[in-house]
């Protein structure tokens, strides 16, 4: 029990070049908690970008090859390697799986498949660590509503990310109830929020955005909750041109989980990462006396 | 290593891989990729329509389509295809083609904007924003949309002005050389 105990509580962690810019907050809180609970998080030296949402539109080999050695070194790191974007964390298990079962990559890039990919709800959703997370509560969120939003890239493609339920994941559900939110029901969790569009066809991405924003104030959330990088980005930023389009003020703010579970837990500087977003969630949430 | 196949319904050769080609090959046209895309609506070839098309070995029309670009890559037709066909998977190789041979396409912005990612990624092993940003902006000519929203991501430290340059820049290249972009 010790032994499965200490290998789990340690893992490789690849930020992502996300988490370096636009989603800092999340890096910050994921490594926050992460402290606080006691799960050791080795980062990759140097590491280089897994190719995101481009490389596989482009060009195969790119595809596969650019998280390769990263995910080599991962290996020589010995533990398990958390993504906790979801975009790197299926360009990285893409990889390798592909490392495996394609001989002609097994010359340049020998994985031999010893270590898992984790993305960032299956390490916060294993069960020693949402064990801590809820042991260690001292502010629950007590009248927080909010709705999970897993979007694409936490549940698809679900040969990739392999997801106990694509249309139904539960696993953010069971981590906001242990930090004591109150989780309402909603028909979008996993519709998609146009993000790869964002710049290209931004109009599209309002309107898929805008479903998605109308429907969490329908059901009356006080926010939206997500882990993934470019799900956030988007929906933050666009708020303000949805309200100009329509005429209707949009104010949902867009949090991560680690966020939310920082401030259940008291993570001193918890308080920095809300200052990062562009719809700002400081309000509400000291409005209900969390922050 | 991809495998022409030759299609005897059209006589044409479909350029897809064999592993795929199989698995396309199921399709009995259900249109449930279709009900659930959240692009379909922007569509000129269906979802369904690209995997008969593929399947009678007719490429061009999806070559030629704006589906090929407006697809989002977000999965949910290959999540609840009973066939388990991943339209994104049979698009990525048709896309990778029409990048390699520089077919002109619709919404070739968003080609445009891929390439440019990638270059960054080429020139400082991650991507760097405003690198990405601006030269996006420069090249379709939308300098001054979102300029604003950019002043707010600068002011909280989202955006870089100098990227981060990696030690293993030059592994990057390598792999770069093996690939269209070299």
């Amino acid at each position: 029990m010790d032994e499965i105990k200490r290998k789990t509580m340690e893992f490789t962690y690849y930020p992502g070049c996300s988490l370096t810019g636009s989603a800092k907050e999340l890096d910050d809180s994921f490594r926050g908690v992460a402290a606080k609970i006691g799960v050791k998080l080795s980062e990759i030296p140097d590491w280089t970008c897994c190719g995101a949402s481009s490389a596989h539109m482009i060009d195969a080999y790119l595809e596969t090859a650019l998280p390769a050695r990263d995910l080599m070194t991962a290996e020589r790191m010995g533990h398990d390697v958390v993504a906790p974007c979801a975009g790197c964390h299926v360009r990285m298990k893409h990889t390798a799986m592909r490392l495996m079962e394609d001989s002609t990559f097994q010359g340049k890039y020998p994985f031999k498949g010893e270590i898992k990919v984790l993305s960032g709800l299956e390490m916060l959703h294993s069960q020693p660590v949402l064990d801590l997370i809820r042991d260690m509560v001292t502010k629950p969120l007590e009248g927080l509503r909010v709705v999970p939003y897993y979007g694409c890239l936490a549940v698809r493609p679900v040969d990739i990310v392999e997801p106990a339920d694509p249309e139904n994941p539960k696993e953010m559900d069971r981590i906001l109830e242990a930090i004591g939110a109150e989780v309402l029901q909603w028909p979008y969790k996993t519709d998609c929020c146009g993000g790869s569009l964002s710049l290209t066809r931004t109009d599209q991405v309002m309107r898929l955005s805008q479903k998605l924003l109308d429907m969490a104030r329908h059901v009356g959330a006080d926010a939206m909750v997500t882990l993934c990088p470019m799900c956030q980005a988007n929906l933050d930023t666009r708020q303000a041109d949805i309200s100009k389009k329509t005429g209707r003020v949009y104010h949902t703010p867009i949090l991560y989980v680690t966020e939310l579970i920082g401030i259940a837990l008291g993570v001193p500087d918890a308080r920095t990462w809300f200052g990062k977003h562009i719809v700002s969630a400081e309000q509400s949430l000291s409005q209900k006396g969390l922050l | 290593m991809q495998q022409a196949s030759y299609s005897p319904l059209t006589g044409k050769s479909s350029r897809l891989p064999a592993n795929l080609e199989s698995v396309v090959n199921q399709c009995y046209q259900c249109a449930k990729c279709s009900a659930g895309c959240p692009m379909a609506s922007e569509m000129d070839i269906l979802p369904h329509q690209m995997v008969r098309l593929a399947v009678l070995g007719d490429v061009q029309p999806i070559i030629s389509s704006k589906s090929l670009w407006l697809c989002l890559t977000c999965h949910t037709c290959g999540a609840r295809c009973p066939n388990g066909i991943d339209v994104p998977a049979l698009l990525d190789p048709i896309r990778h083609q029409v990048v390699r041979d520089k077919v002109s396409t619709q919404e070739p912005q968003i080609p445009a904007f891929h390439e440019i990612f990638l270059k960054t990624i080429k020139w400082f092993g991650r991507v760097h924003e405003l690198s990405l940003i601006g030269l996006y902006k420069w090249k379709t000519k939308t300098l001054f949309d979102d300029m604003e929203l950019g002043m707010q991501m600068f002011k909280k430290g989202k955006i870089h002005v100098l990227p981060h340059r990696s030690s293993h820049v030059s592994e990057v290249k390598d792999v770069f050389k093996n690939s269209s972009m070299k």
